[in-house]
């Protein structure tokens, strides 16, 4: 067997945008596989007939979307200008509907398949406000990403997006047939996402920031827009509909006179501190308006939407779906580290939802697949992504598809064992995982990772990690948690107060000792801390503090409030203070650059240079003051990687060159 | 009719810089910059002046674009040497001088067909000196091509392509604490300034590889010795200079400073070639100021040849701001026999002095105004120079022994048809009796016996710089929007003596009363509304604006641009950031330093601020991060929603973007400027 590596990010498969087709046995799907010939990655459409497991149609492009009658699918495939809007006959035969200069995304049919609606930026109708004074003509050779940007007012910049151009996202149509050209049906200078099509062919209803406070980026209110005259009804007043970073799209009832949406249970203090609410999923009427709450919180319920940190699953899927009987609707969410996909009913309030998975597997992205089924995504520790589908009712489960199935075969995946300890304070317990290294040495000792997640309101999970694997593949086991602040395991266990005050941090060291207990093949003396966005925080937390660790990897951590709070693009206010001198030394004291002289192990710093989330400032502030207060050879080293926002590396050489230092570090230090 | 000054007259502007004399003084070669609307950067050309007929021509192809520049002579007078980005990277080139005077003669441009290329870098060359026998140039390098043996041919494809991944995408991996500089818009790339020298007659290369960097090399007459600076040390002081000298064939390195005070000139060897010149900061109870020193090779340990116990002594170059970016390859000190020749901003002109070489001298004035001398060359009965006044752009002129100034060709005869209002120069006591304050007042354009019009105070960046008489588009640009423009140079600027450039007064609330009694003595005479003025600043003079506006409601409008306000933030993120505790050789504790930063820095009072103030910053200022406009804009705009804030962000500028930036950014400046005083000191809106 082999061991897994960080070479195996190039050449795994990913897959996406699954649709089971019943009549012909077949998946529809998208995966993006590995060419050795051009030695990079190819995006590819896929019908494959599942009893006899072959290929009926291979086309190039992505995002799949079969016609309401499963006659045809619309697709995307890629143009110099981004990628356009396709339909293809089940035998191949293609028609292009668009011819965009600017990328077009997230494509959905109308229910009687006549039009499609989808998302494209496009210049805002000036309203957006200030455009920079005055620019001289210049010619063909001047690089637009030079032009000045003018802002007067917040949200001028959001991470992956860079600063905000007079483009936004705005709503097209277009004849399914053909017949006609794509036309925009928004119009101003907010964005409209997450679109789909009313049951009545005429309405599109979506997601907008047309009526919200600029500040908040994370939830938007649901709008109708008629596709004829652009006119449009708001259906959401001062309400707050999941949108980011995990949107719910809004369902439609099959009466035809609601809307399941995925409301957030905002706090009145909420713009004070960062906290990521919890979600409800409710039934919003579309003559009334009104809101009605369909599920509950219970005692294996604790919420309708999932953050789970390491679901590198079902891309492209839906997180809502109703069901083939039309009775309810299926969601999945996060209960006690697991991705569970949950049945809940559609009539009525606060209804009890019906938990339809176990723990073997973490489900993340449903997509309707009719008959009483859905098609789910779901990973294991050591098993890559499937496709499977699930019964409505009995929560049986047949794989369709398994993606990266060689590798599978080969590869001495390792297997993640589960535990959970009391917390010090006694307020439950602290649940994760321990990965062993790949092919482990029956009496040798290995060093660990403690790897923590980002947040703090994500939750790790049981679903398969190419990262951890592949430090497992070399020689590192892995110990990772849902300590004080993940969702998943109650309201009281995600309060975010506890993620910061220092109950997160000892959850985990908790954590790290049972693990030594229970498993003899850790050398306690060769233990590493990393993490990223608030697992760097918390890196950086420990790293003053703890004498347990002997080398550090902090990713793309906050370091400094004060930065933090006009760099960021989400940021906490400073109203509740009489001055801003007072502000400032407050947000200076909580703040873990003030003690990073007390470091005493290795200490790496990863950092993407366009990083609007935690400011790359931050990481040049760690960098100096580390190197500042410590003697000239203690081992600190910044690593910034250009054009990468607040994440891995995109582009293939700087991630295997990220992967590559840490694995350095570790190696060195452990 | 003459024409208004506008902000589109600023890609017609032309810069001149570089000047160059033929060893018989008939022709003089210089440069002229000008921005170009294809991409917005700087072109550079090489223009030939013939002395004698006046006649001009410009070195230029029909073939294609390129940029020309540091143009020499040979000392035989057979070339005229220059560098050439013509074959992809900057190479030394040359040209018959023959083929130059049939061109000048012929009524022709130069053709640049006609031209060798020398040289083959595979990143260009920085700069060079030559002498009768050699050539010696500066070039950056990375390690892995010198030890492959690749730094003196072209790269390859494959090569070019690694190249430009690095450049674009290659991680930035950072050990050393100062990574970062303004020179480079960003962090340092890796690598390292080498030297390598050329043969004229068999053009034959050699590299003289080295440890560390070496730079801005100038050969001795004779071609055996190279004087260059050298960045010999680690860690935090990774990126100070000190002088070396060395054989020219790469052997007997020799350290010849080691105080981290060289000024950034290139030094001059003397006639004898056994003596160097080289410029270093003086230092005095917080006043600094660049003064000349003289090492004799083979003894230990300088000479000063300036006497700051004089208090008209002036110091070298003064700092003056220029508004527009003339190059850097000025000629600021020349040697002619055993005198020296040196250009120093004082009292509001850049004035040209001389000294002889010896210990402690007070220079004697050679030329002290009206306008600025920008560069020089000492030539027969006087000087050939690039010199520019209130309502002139540096143009190439002689300076003879009567101190008259003659220009010999205009390289911006567009100025001639553009209304420019007059400038009136102040001298106004302070309030404390100690110093004369310089002022300048723009008057508005059209302007009105008996009218009042509302008036920009304008602040320079520094503090240790002096606005001289000089052509500043910006200001000529709000005076022609109707706005009377008053510029000073408070306490803490150069160019005034040494005690006045004191960095501690720099950051105390003596410029500020300075700056208040010039915009009274301005106000005093009777054409400007004091119930109109708007205040703008940039780099220091923006701090100060925003200092200014927390402690009075006197303006009704302010922009600051490329500010530095919150020392907290800055730490690490800004030049003033790096400037490392370890410096004081104590233990740092963290909460100490930046609670002490934040206690020290002016974003304190925010609260304060009534003004509508607009910030201008470019993204990639290494000097004072964007950053410090962001603490500024969020914290103003959500504590206090009802003033007026607007940011407008520069992508890819540095902190200068507004003078020597990309040619829209430096227009989309300007026209904020005017706008935002429109709005608030006029009431009108923007039109674009």
């Amino acid at each position: 067997m082999r061991h897994s590596s960080f070479q195996d990010f190039m050449t795994r498969e990913k897959i996406s945008c699954g649709t089971y087709l019943p009549a012909s046995e077949s998946l529809l799907f998208a995966d993006s596989v590995f060419d050795p010939s051009q030695n990079q990655r190819i995006s590819r459409v896929v019908l494959r007939h599942i009893p006899t497991c072959t290929d009926r149609l291979i086309l190039e492009g992505t995002g799949p979307m079969p016609s309401p009658d499963r006659s045809c699918f619309a697709f995307l495939r890629p143009a110099p200008g981004g990628p356009q809007l396709c339909i293809s006959t089940m035998e191949g035969e293609v028609r292009e509907l668009t011819h965009f200069s600017a990328p077009v995304l997230d494509p959905r049919w109308s229910p009687d398949g006549n039009w499609l609606v989808f998302t494209s930026p496009a210049a805002d109708d000036g309203a957006a406000g200030p455009a920079p004074a005055y620019m001289p003509s210049m010619g063909n050779n001047w690089n637009h990403a030079l032009d000045p940007v003018a802002t007067e007012d917040f949200g001028y910049k959001f991470d992956g997006l860079g600063f905000k151009r007079p483009r936004v996202m705005h709503l097209f149509v277009v004849p399914a047939d053909g017949s006609g050209e794509a036309r925009r049906i928004s119009s101003g200078s907010c964005h409209f996402l997450h679109a789909c099509f009313a049951p009545d062919n005429a309405h599109v209803i979506c997601e907008s920031n047309l009526y919200c406070n600029k500040e908040n980026s994370i939830a938007m209110d649901v709008l109708s827009i008629d596709i004829h005259t652009g006119e449009i009804v708001r259906l959401t007043q001062d309400l707050l509909v999941v949108s980011y970073p995990n949107p719910v799209r809004p369902v439609c009832t099959p009466d035809g006179r609601s809307l399941i949406v995925g409301v957030l249970d905002m706090p009145e203090t909420a713009a004070r501190e960062v906290a990521y609410p919890s979600c409800t999923l409710c039934r919003l009427s579309l003559e009334s308006h009104e809101l009605t709450p369909i599920s509950r919180q219970t005692e294996d319920c604790f919420d309708t939407v999932q953050l789970a940190y390491n679901a590198e699953t079902g891309a492209g899927l839906e997180k809502v779906v109703v069901s083939s009987d039309k009775q309810s609707v299926l969601f999945c969410a996060g209960y006690l580290g697991v991705g569970t996909v949950y049945r809940v009913s559609l009539e009525g309030a606060r209804n009890r939802p019906v938990r339809l998975t176990d723990a073997e597997f973490c489900y993340n992205g449903l997509a309707p697949a009719g008959d009483g089924w859905v098609l789910a995504a779901r990973s294991a520790t050591d098993t890559p992504e499937q496709y499977v589908l699930l019964h409505e009712s009995t929560g049986e489960v047949r794989l369709l598809y398994q993606s990266n199935a060689d590798d599978l075969a080969e590869t001495a995946l390792s297997r993640a064992s589960a535990f959970s300890t009391p917390v010090l304070d006694g307020e439950g317990t602290v649940h994760g995982w321990c990965l062993p290294p790949q092919e482990m040495q029956q009496g040798r000792q290995y060093p660990c990772i403690v790897y923590v997640h980002g947040g703090p309101h994500p939750f790790y999970s049981n679903s398969f990690d190419m990262e951890m694997q592949a430090f497992a593949g070399e020689g590192f086991g892995i110990l990772f948690c849902n300590p004080r602040g993940s969702s998943g395991y109650g309201d009281r266990h995600r309060q975010v107060f506890h993620a910061y005050d220092g109950s997160a941090y000892t959850d985990i060291l908790l954590f790290v000792r049972e693990a030594a207990k229970q498993f003899s093949w850790i050398d306690e003396k060769r233990l590493g801390l990393t993490g990223r966005s608030y697992g760097g925080y918390v890196t950086n937390y420990a790293a003053t503090r703890s004498t347990l660790f002997k080398a550090y990897i902090t990713q793309r951590p906050t370091v400094n409030r004060l930065i933090s709070y006009a760099s960021s693009d989400m940021r906490r206010s400073s109203r509740d203070y009489p001055s801003y001198g007072e502000f400032m030394d407050h947000e200076l004291e909580h703040s873990e650059i003030m003690r990073m002289e007390k470091v005493s192990a290795p200490f790496l710093i990863l950092h993407g240079m366009d990083d609007l989330r935690c400011p790359v400032e931050g990481a040049r502030q760690l960098f100096v003051a580390l190197r500042d207060s410590h003697a000239p050879d203690f081992p600190v080293r910044m690593i910034l990687y250009p054009h990468t926002a607040h994440q891995q590396p995109q582009e293939p050489r700087q991630l295997q060159h990220y992967y590559s230092a840490m694995l350095e570090w570790f190696r060195t230090y452990l | 009719m003459k024409k208004q000054l506008s902000s589109d007259l600023i890609s017609d502007l032309v810069c001149l810089s570089g000047l160059t004399v033929s060893p018989d003084e008939l022709l003089a070669a210089y440069m002229e910059r000008r921005s170009s609307r294809r991409d917005g950067n700087w072109h550079t050309g090489i223009r030939i002046l013939e002395r004698s007929s006046l006649a001009c021509a410009a070195l230029s192809s029909s073939q294609a674009a390129f940029s020309a520049t540091n143009p020499r002579f040979s000392p035989d007078g057979m070339f005229l040497y220059f560098l050439t980005d013509a074959p992809g990277e900057y190479q030394i080139a040359r040209i018959r001088t023959l083929t130059i005077l049939a061109a000048l003669h012929a009524g022709h441009p130069v053709d640049f067909s006609a031209c060798e290329i020398l040289t083959h870098v595979p990143h260009g060359i920085t700069s060079y000196d030559l002498c009768a026998s050699l050539l010696v140039f500066e070039t950056p390098l990375w390690k892995n091509e010198i030890h492959e043996g690749r730094g003196l041919r072209e790269m390859t494809a494959d090569e070019r392509a690694e190249f430009e991944w690095q450049c674009d995408w290659g991680p930035r991996d950072i050990t050393e604490l100062d990574y970062r500089g303004e020179d480079l818009y960003g962090i340092r790339n890796g690598s390292i300034a080498t030297l390598g020298t050329l043969d004229p007659v068999t053009l034959r290369a050699i590299l003289i590889p080295n440890a560390f960097p070496l730079s801005k090399p100038v050969l001795s007459s004779d071609g055996r010795k190279i004087c260059c600076h050298g960045q010999p040390h680690t860690g935090p002081f990774f990126s100070e200079e000190e002088l070396f000298v060395l054989n020219s064939d790469g052997s007997e390195l020799q350290q010849l400073t080691e105080d981290h005070l060289i000024g950034e000139h290139p030094a001059l060897f003397t006639g004898d070639n056994l003596s160097v010149i080289y410029s270093a900061w003086h230092i005095q109870n917080h006043a600094m100021a660049l003064t000349l020193k003289m090492r004799t090779l083979s003894s230990q340990g300088p000479v000063d040849l300036l006497d700051f116990s004089h208090p008209h002594t002036p110091g070298f170059d003064g700092l003056p701001v220029r508004c527009t970016p003339y190059g850097n390859t000025c000629s600021r000190m020349q040697l002619r026999g055993s005198t020296l020749y040196f250009l120093c901003a004082m009292n509001g002109t850049e004035n040209l002095y001389r000294i002889s070489l010896r210990a402690s001298q007070v220079p004697h004035v050679v030329y002290s105004g009206p306008g600025s001398i920008h560069e020089f060359v000492p030539v027969h009965r006087g000087f050939l120079c690039l010199w520019g006044s209130d309502s002139s752009m540096a143009e190439i002129c002689e300076l003879s022994g009567d101190r008259t100034i003659r220009p010999l060709a205009s390289s911006n005869p567009v100025l001639k048809s553009v209304e420019m209002g007059e400038v009136i120069h102040q001298r106004v006591p302070s309030r404390d009796g100690r110093a004369v304050i310089f002022s300048t007042v723009y008057r508005p354009v059209p302007f009105e016996e008996g009218r009042q019009y509302p008036a920009v105070l304008y602040l320079h960046d520094g503090p240790q710089a002096c606005l001289t008489q000089d052509f500043h588009q910006e200001l000529h640009i709000l005076a022609a929007s109707g706005y009377a423009v008053i510029c000073c140079d408070p306490r803490g600027s150069s160019g005034y003596g040494l005690s006045f450039c004191n960095r501690k007064t720099a950051w105390s609330d003596t410029p500020i009363h300075d700056i208040e009694d010039a915009m009274d003595a301005a106000v005093s005479l009777g054409f400007i509304d004091p119930n109109r003025l708007g205040i703008a600043g940039e780099g220091y003079g923006g701090t100060l604006t925003c200092s200014i506006i927390m402690h009075t409601n006197r303006f009704r409008a302010a922009i600051g641009q490329s500010v530095f306000v919150n020392q907290a933030t800055a730490y690490g993120n800004g030049d003033p950031g790096m400037h490392s505790p370890h410096k004081q050789s104590e233990p740092v504790i963290l909460r100490d330093a930046l609670m002490q930063r934040s206690r020290a820095s002016i974003i304190r009072d925010l609260d304060h601020i009534r003004t509508p103030l607009l910030l201008l910053h470019g993204y990639s200022d290494v000097h004072s991060s964007f950053e410090q406009s962001e603490q500024l804009f969020v914290g103003l705009h959500e504590r206090h929603p009802e003033i007026p804030v607007r940011l407008v962000m520069f992508p890819g500028a540095g902190h200068r973007f507004s003078r020597e930036g990309l040619l829209p950014h430096r227009v989309c400046a300007v026209q904020e400027m005017v706008h935002w005083f429109a709005r608030y000191l006029k009431h009108e809106e923007a039109t674009g």
